[in-house]
């Protein structure tokens, strides 16, 4: 009595044998091997190559010349395997149909490897544009299967750091893309030719509409760095550059707002105005005060802070905690006694919170902080699929000494959404940390600002205003 | 009829600013609510106090709101009495008024100053206007920036390059109008677009201190306030009476110029990506 196991790789079975009694005088063959086995032991292990795309029915056979007992039969195909390989190619800009060696991308536009893994069985590719000639990576050994999914990391491009690299092509089109950096193959012949070109899309950026932008730092590498997608990738008709509308871009370092094709993209009106490198331009007005003014109502029970009509004009000081618990109790809208601006005054440091809504009720109507601390808007603020014309969810002007934080929810998968406030977000010592990333090719920007101009108007009517005087002394 | 106001802290403690009265007509953009916690320097000499006293006077006002003001604009003198505190017996006394400030009849343009960096507004009631300007200092040229907007909440930017170049750091980079060429002593002019029905014409100096002349197409609004204080000495002998006038202009109130960006972020240390 017999019986056997056997395990199957793509170019070998491994089979053994389990003899119950005595072997002596019998031989072995199998179906495939068509050889004869002399088995005196009772346990021996055996291999017999096989190939792959064939059929194959398995048995053995045992025979003392006189006796012949066979096992069970088992018929299996073996999987055919093929190469898989491609160019790894720079889809920036250009049809994808212009795979090709010209297109590759080199160790040297890349900052690191890229690494290549067929996910669904297991396999790890490799590449090398400097030693392969025909094509930049290749998967050996690849079973005929449909729907394969293979992945190739492309690290981010050198010099480039606001952009990371997306699949935009598989084999000429658009479509079997997975993610960013996976895609769908079917491998059904002995060499199989994947190109997967990879385009540069923006990691993260934020639009301003009609408002002027300032960067102040000096000793960064950029005062302003920011990655804007290509036109055709980006998303509810927003301006493929930083500034919507009419505004400057200010730094007194240098700029560094460039879309893929490394064009600069400040602005998108025809009057395209910035100033970069201007070292110390001291934009920072020194005529405004975080203390409140003289005369300011003190808050101390904020509880329907802003379920009561503020008064346009006033000013008012509160702290933090007062403040916080006035915007969540706030139902998301505010309101006021009339047309203007009412300033409030947060007397201590801590983080000024914008968990939900904020809007005014009126567009002539609004409220503007002042605070020494920090201000956070929360990453569950915001919309999927915002558009160029979406209302602010956050209607107020905002002074802060400190930073101004938007919160992100984490890219790993992306899930952070748009968020659109208005404006002037104003950070004297701090800086306006634009967290959001929108994943995938960014097309939305992850950050809207609009700029309000009602503070230039109504803050004349309020003790947060400033004047000029200039003195002459007749003797 | 004059309006009094006895001063009980004395003469000893008239306080000036010291900044405002080094250099006529220097423009400094002050909040109001600062005004108060300037610093004080006491004078002795008769023409000192009666500057003090016309000072003291000018800022006693300098604080009041713009309603404020236009209330005292056509009334009857305030005056400020400033009893002596020492064994001289001398009293100074500053009489105040206050009229609306524009162009006078023989001025073909608004003189105006902005410090590196700041902003000055020019209240407009519609029509454009032409902006010229020298820099303070030849070795250190100005570009300007322009921020128009109107009641109906439009905005509109415009820029200008000047003439020279000198002062700029090495590696600074702009892409602004050029100007129009200079008049009346003024290196660069321009007259940069703006909203329609503006009623506001805010300017930038980029680089160093701008000294600027405003060309108005037609009526200028009145652009703030002049408060002229004369300061008068009491009980002194003759031959020794003093008077100075001191001249005060003060802008209408305006918000600071970090209101004009949509995105400002101020970090030395940190950019903004």
């Amino acid at each position: 009595m017999l019986s056997l196991l056997f395990k199957k790789t793509k170019k070998v079975i491994i089979f053994m044998l389990f003899i119950v009694g005595s072997s002596l005088g019998f031989s072995f063959k199998n179906t495939l091997a068509q050889s004869i086995i002399t088995h005196p032991a009772s346990i021996r292990k055996h291999k017999v190559d096989i190939s792959p795309g064939e059929v194959y029915v398995w048995q053995v056979v045992t025979t003392n010349g006189k006796y012949t007992a066979g096992s069970d039969t088992w018929t299996f195909t073996v999987a055919a395997i093929g190469d898989v390989t491609g160019w790894v190619w720079d889809s920036t800009g250009k049809n994808c149909s212009d795979a090709g060696a010209s297109n590759e991308l080199q160790k040297s536009d890349l900052d690191g490897d890229v690494s290549i893994n067929l996910t669904t069985q297991s396999l790890e590719g490799a590449w090398d544009p400097d030693t392969f000639d025909s094509y930049s990576y290749i998967v050996e050994e690849v079973p005929y299967s449909t729907s394969q999914i293979l992945c190739v990391n492309v690290p981010s491009p050198v010099d480039k750091a606001n952009f990371k690299y997306g699949l935009s092509c598989v084999n000429g089109s658009g479509s079997d893309i997975v993610s960013s950096s996976c895609a769908t193959i079917d491998v059904d012949s002995s060499t199989q030719t994947y190109n997967l070109g990879y385009k540069m899309i923006s990691s993260g950026w934020f639009n301003v509409i009609d408002g002027d932008v300032f960067g102040g730092c000096t000793s960064c590498v950029d005062s302003i760095s920011i990655g804007i997608p290509s036109e055709d990738d980006i998303l509810g008709s927003f301006a493929d550059s930083l500034i919507s509308g009419v505004g400057a871009v200010f730094a007194n370092g240098s700029l560094s707002i460039k879309n893929p094709s490394g064009d600069d993209r400040y602005v998108n009106d025809d009057n395209e105005y910035y100033a970069e490198s201007m070292e110390n331009s001291e934009f920072w007005s020194d005529d405004f005060s975080f203390n409140a003014p003289d005369g300011s109502e003190e808050v101390s029970d904020c509880s329907d802070f802003f379920n009561d009509s503020l008064e346009a004009g006033s000013t008012y000081e509160a702290d933090t905690d007062c403040i916080n618990d006035a915007l969540s109790n706030s139902g998301g809208s505010y309101s006021l006694s009339e047309d203007g601006v009412a300033v409030v005054y947060i007397t201590d440091f801590d983080t000024l919170e914008f968990e939900g809504e904020f809007k005014s009720s009126n567009d002539d109507r609004r409220v503007l902080f002042v605070t020494n601390g920090d201000v956070l808007f929360s990453g569950d603020l915001g919309e999927v699929a915002p558009t160029s014309s979406s209302d602010p969810v956050v209607e107020a002007g905002i002074i802060a000494e400190a930073s101004i934080v938007f919160e992100s929810n984490g890219n790993e998968p992306a899930d952070d959404t748009t968020i659109v406030v208005e404006g002037p977000l104003v950070s004297k010592d701090g800086t306006v940390d634009f967290d959001r990333d929108r994943g995938e090719l960014n097309g939305y920007p992850a950050q809207v600002v609009i700029f309000n101009p009602i503070y230039l108007k109504e803050l004349k009517e309020t003790r947060s205003s400033v004047v000029d005087i200039s003195w002459m002394v007749q003797q | 009829m004059k309006t009094d106001i006895h001063n009980e802290k004395g003469q000893a403690l008239v306080f000036v600013v010291a900044t405002m009265t080094v250099a006529l007509a220097v423009g400094v953009g002050v909040s109001l609510r600062n005004l108060s916690s300037l610093s004080r320097i006491s004078r002795t000499d008769t023409s000192s106090r009666a500057q003090a006293a016309a000072e003291g006077g000018a800022e006693n006002v300098l604080s009041l709101t713009d309603n404020e003001l236009e209330a005292k604009i056509g009334a009857s003198p305030t005056v400020i009495t400033y009893v002596p505190t020492g064994n001289d017996n001398v009293t100074a006394e500053a009489e105040v008024t206050v009229d609306y400030y524009n162009l006078s009849p023989d001025q073909d343009y608004l003189p105006l100053l902005v410090q590196k960096g700041q902003v000055v507004e020019i209240v407009l009631s519609g029509d454009p206007v032409e902006v010229c300007w020298s820099p303070l200092t030849e070795d250190l040229s100005t570009d300007l920036y322009f921020t128009s907007y109107n009641d109906s909440g439009d905005v509109a930017r415009a820029g200008v390059s000047a003439s020279s170049r000198a002062g700029f750091p090495g590696s600074y980079d702009s892409k602004f109008d050029g100007s129009d060429g200079g008049e009346d002593g003024f290196s660069d002019c321009y007259t940069p677009d703006v909203v329609s029905s503006v009623t506001g014409l805010r300017v930038r100096s980029i680089n160093g201190i701008s000294r600027l002349g405003v060309y108005p197409s037609g009526d200028l609004p009145d652009q703030g306030f002049t408060i002229t204080s004369v300061g008068k000495l009491q009980n002194v002998e003759q031959g020794e009476e003093a008077e100075v006038s001191v001249v005060v202009v003060r802008s209408f109130a305006r918000a600071s110029g970090i209101f004009d960006f949509g995105v400002f972020s101020g970090s030395m240390g940190m950019p903004l990506d």
